[in-house]
C-alpha cells in the first residue's frame, strides 16, 4: 500500500473516532474507488460499519445458487453495496445443488429468505453436451440439450416464483473462447455459438413471462473484458474458479447493478455541472469561443458525455444542473452553443449562481419535490465531488477519472441508473428513503466546513516574480476574469518593470492539495509608499476560489506590508461582468468602504495595525526562498 | 520493488483480510498463525496477492503461499 493510501486510511479512521460520520464516508468512497479489490474491502466492510448514523443500514438478504466457485467475490460485493447504505447478507448455495435449491422447499435457498436471488450457473455445468465434445454431437441432439436446458431454467424459476417474490437473476450463458467446431462452427446447420445463443433468448423469455425475473447478461460481461483476460485456467482447474484476479470487481459490479436498485436506492435526477463536465474550458474565463464542444477532440469526450446523459433522460432520469457561474454566459451556452446535444428544455430545474453546491442540490431536490437521496451529481472537480459527499452523504456523487474521455464510461457504470419493477419494490423503497431522510436529519448538524477543508490538505507557496515565473504571471493578469479585483491587465515587460522599482512587490501564488498540484493559480501586487500601502491587483484562478486560499494569500500581504512600513492598506474594486465572484472579498476580510459615491468602482481601506487577516489553520503556507 | 516493501504489502493485505493490525502479522507469519486461514479463505489470500503485485500463480505457486517469508520470496522472484 502506497503511503498515500495509508494516509487515507488514517484519516478515515480519524474521522471516524471524531465523529465526522459524513467526512468519514466521502474519504471512504474516494478511497474505494481508487482501491477497489479483495483486500481493500476488508477495511471499507469494517470502517462502514463504524459510521454511526451512517453505517449501512438497509439489510438486504441475497442468495446465489452457484455451479463454480464464487467465494472471492462475495466480500467486493459486500463492500461496494455498504457504501450505498445496504447491508448485504450474502448466502451461496451448495456446488451443483443448484436444482435442489430451487425446487426443495426447504432449502437453504428458502430458508435464506432472500431478496435477490442469483443463479450463477456455467454453460459447460447446466449443459455440458454444448461445451465440451460438440463437434460430435448431431442436431437432433443439441435441439433437446438446449430444450432440456430451457426447460430447466424454466422449472426452477416457475419454483422459486411459485414460494417466494424475490427478485431473480439468471446469468446468461457464456460462449466458448473458441468454438469446438472451429471456423466452421458458422456453417453448421446449428452451430455451437447459435445453440448457445437462442438458449440465451429462452432465457429472456423465461425472465418476461413472470414478474421480477431477470437476466444477467453473463456472456456479454466476459466479452466486454476480453474473453481471454477474464478467465484464469490455474484457478479453474485447481479451484474451479472462472474468474481471474482481474474478474473479481467487475464480477462484484455486476451483480450490485441488481443489489442497489433492488435495495430501493435509485437516482431520480442527475445534477449536472458544466464547465469542464459538459464542455472543455470554463465559460467565465474562455468565453463561449473557447469552449471546446463538438464531434472533434477534445470537444468529442463531452459530446458523448451528453448523449450518454441524453440516454439516461430516456430511461427516465430527469436533469438538472448547479453549476458556479454567470449565468447569462451560461444560459447562452446552453441555448446557442452549436455542439450542444442538450439544451435548456432538457432540464427540469437550474441554479446557476455563486451558491455552494450542496445549497443547490437542496434547492434542485425541494423544487423537485424529490428527496435528496434520489439524486446523483456528476462534477468533474474532486473538490466539489467532496464537498458535496461530505455535507450530503445521501446523494450519489458520481466519481470520475482525470481523462474526459472516459466520463462517458463511468456514468455508464453507475448503478443508481438501473431501474427494475420489482413485485415488492414500492415498499421497500419507501421504507428506504423514510430511513435515509432521518440519517439525513442527524448528519447535518454535526459537522462543519472546516473539516472539508482540513482535509484537502493544501499547501500555498508564496514568493516574487522571477524570470521562471513571469510569463505565467503575466498570463494570469491577462486571463484572470472572475476573481480579480481590479482586472489590470499586463504584458510580461510591464509585469517585470513594475517588478523593478523599489516600493512594489509583485507576488505569485502557488497551490497544493490532496488531489494534486493546481500550479500557480494567484498573482497579486502591493505598492508600499511611507506608511500606506496600495493592492493594486489581487486574482485567483477560479478553480481554486472557496476554500480560503485567498484568505491566506490575503493575509501574507498584508504581514508583507506590515514589514516595509505600512500601517493601512488601501484596495479598489472595479465591477466588471465577470467578477461578481470577487464583490464581496474585501468587507469580508476587514476592509472598509471609503468615499463610495455610487460610482463604477469602490474604496476600501484596511487598518494593518489590527493584525489582521490571519491564516487559516488548514493551510501550509510558505514563501519561496529567493 | 524492493523485499523490504514486499514483506509490507504482503503484511498488509494479510492484515486487512483478516481483520488484524499490521502488527500482529510479522514477517514470519504462517497460516497456522492466524485462526481464519483456512482453505476457503486462502483463496483470497492468492487473489488479493495478485491484485497487490500485478501477478498471476500457478496451482503449485499458490500452494506455497501459506507463510509470509515464502509469499516474500515467490513475489519478487517472479517481479524480478
Amino acid at each position: 500500500m502506497s503511503m498515500a493510501q495509508a494516509t487515507v486510511r488514517a484519516e478515515i479512521d480519524a474521522a471516524i473516532q471524531a465523529g465526522h460520520f459524513a467526512m468519514a464516508h466521502a474519504l471512504l468512497v474516494e478511497y474505494w474507488a481508487a482501491t477497489k479489490g479483495s483486500a481493500a474491502a476488508a477495511f471499507v466492510l469494517a470502517r462502514a460499519a463504524r459510521l454511526g448514523p451512517l453505517a449501512p443500514a438497509r439489510k438486504l438478504r441475497m442468495f446465489v445458487s452457484r455451479s463454480m466457485t464464487v467465494e472471492p467475490v462475495v466480500p467486493i460485493v459486500r463492500a461496494g453495496a455498504a457504501l450505498y447504505g445496504v447491508d448485504l447478507e450474502l448466502r451461496l448455495g451448495e456446488f451443483g445443488t443448484f436444482s435442489q435449491d430451487a425446487l426443495d422447499g426447504q432449502s437453504a435457498l428458502y430458508q435464506a429468505e432472500p431478496e435477490l436471488i442469483v443463479l450463477a450457473l456455467q454453460t459447460r455445468d447446466v449443459v455440458p453436451g454444448l461445451w465440451a465434445g460438440f463437434p460430435g454431437r448431431g442436431e437432433a441432439e443439441v435441439q433437446a440439450e438446449a430444450e432440456n436446458v430451457l426447460a430447466l431454467y424454466g422449472s426452477l424459476v416457475e419454483a422459486i416464483r411459485k414460494r417466494n417474490s424475490a427478485a431473480v437473476v439468471i446469468h446468461d450463458l457464456e460462449q466458448p473462447a473458441w468454438p469446438g467446431a472451429g471456423v466452421l462452427d458458422g456453417s453448421l446447420a446449428v452451430g455451437q455459438v447459435e445453440a448457445i445463443r437462442s438458449i440465451n433468448q429462452g432465457l429472456r423469455k423465461i425472465a418476461r413471462a413472470h414478474t421480477g425475473v431477470y437476466v444477467l447478461s453473463y456472456d456479454a460481461l466476459v466479452a466486454r473484458h476480453g474473453r481471454l483476460q477474464w478467465h484464469d485456467e490455474a484457478k479453474w482447474l485447481s479451484m474451479r474458479m472462472p474468474f481471474a484476479a482481474s474478474s473479481l470487481v467487475p464480477m462484484a459490479e455486476e451483480w450490485l447493478r441488481f443489489v442497489v436498485p433492488v435495495s430501493g436506492r435509485l437516482a431520480k435526477c442527475l445534477v449536472l455541472d458544466l464547465d469542464n463536465t459538459l464542455w472543455g474550458g470554463v465559460i467565465g474565463e474562455d468565453g463561449l469561443n473557447g469552449i471546446h464542444l463538438g464531434n472533434e477532440y477534445p470537444g468529442a469526450a463531452f459530446q458523448a458525455l451528453q448523449q450518454t446523459i441524453l440516454d439516461l433522460r430516456e430511461r427516465g432520469v430527469i436533469l438538472a444542473i448547479a453549476s458556479k457561474n454567470n449565468s447569462e454566459e451560461a444560459q447562452k451556452a446552453l441555448e446557442s452553443y452549436p455542439g450542444m446535444l442538450l439544451r435548456p428544455q432538457h432540464f427540469a430545474a437550474v441554479r446557476i449562481n455563486w451558491n455552494p453546491k450542496p445549497q443547490s442540490l437542496r434547492e434542485i431536490a425541494d423544487e423537485l419535490n424529490i428527496g435528496i437521496d434520489a439524486l446523483a451529481f456528476l462534477d468533474d472537480n474532486p473538490v466539489e465531488r467532496r464537498i458535496v459527499r461530505s455535507q450530503l452523504p445521501e446523494v450519489t456523487v458520481i466519481d470520475l477519472p482525470e481523462e474526459p474521455l472516459f466520463f462517458s464510461r463511468a456514468l455508464r457504470e453507475s448503478p443508481v441508473f438501473e431501474r427494475l419493477a420489482l413485485s415488492a419494490e414500492d415498499r421497500e423503497r419507501s421504507r428506504y428513503y423514510a430511513e435515509d431522510r432521518r440519517r439525513g436529519e442527524l448528519r447535518t448538524r454535526v459537522e462543519s466546513v472546516e473539516d472539508f477543508h482540513r482535509s484537502l490538505n493544501m499547501e500555498m507557496e508564496v514568493g516574487l516574480v522571477d524570470p521562471s515565473t513571469l510569463a505565467r504571471v503575466a498570463q494570469l493578469t491577462q486571463k484572470t476574469n472572475q476573481f480579480n479585483l481590479t482586472t489590470l491587465r499586463r504584458s510580461e515587460a510591464e509585469v517585470d518593470e513594475l517588478a523593478r522599482q523599489p516600493e512594489a512587490r509583485v507576488f505569485w501564488a502557488r497551490l497544493r492539495d490532496r488531489f494534486g498540484d493546481n500550479g500557480l493559480v494567484g498573482v497579486a501586487i502591493t505598492v508600499v509608499e511611507g506608511s500606506r500601502a496600495t493592492l493594486d491587483t489581487f486574482l485567483l484562478s477560479c478553480r481554486v476560489i472557496g476554500r480560503t486560499v485567498e484568505t491566506a494569500f490575503l493575509a501574507l500581504l498584508a504581514e508583507d506590508a506590515r514589514h516595509r512600513g505600512a500601517e493601512v492598506m488601501e484596495a479598489r474594486f472595479v465591477p466588471t461582468k465577470k467578477n461578481a465572484p470577487a464583490a464581496g472579498f474585501l468587507a469580508a476580510h476587514g476592509f472598509v468602504a471609503v468615499e463610495n459615491d455610487g460610482v463604477a468602482e469602490t474604496h476600501w481601506r484596511l487598518e494593518l495595525r489590527s493584525g489582521g487577516p490571519l491564516v487559516p489553520g488548514w493551510i501550509r503556507l510558505h514563501t519561496s526562498s529567493r | 520493488m524492493s523485499k523490504l516493501e514486499i514483506v509490507d504489502q504482503a503484511r498488509q493485505v494479510i492484515a486487512d483480510l483478516f481483520g488484524l493490525a499490521l502488527g500482529d502479522v510479522g514477517p514470519a507469519t504462517v497460516s497456522r498463525d492466524i485462526p481464519d486461514w483456512d482453505s476457503i479463505r486462502h483463496l483470497d489470500v492468492v487473489m488479493a496477492l495478485e491484485q497487490q503485485f500485478g501477478l498471476t500463480f500457478s496451482p503449485e505457486e499458490m500452494a506455497q503461499l501459506t507463510t509470509v517469508p515464502q509469499i516474500v520470496e515467490l513475489v519478487s522472484s517472479k517481479a524480478g
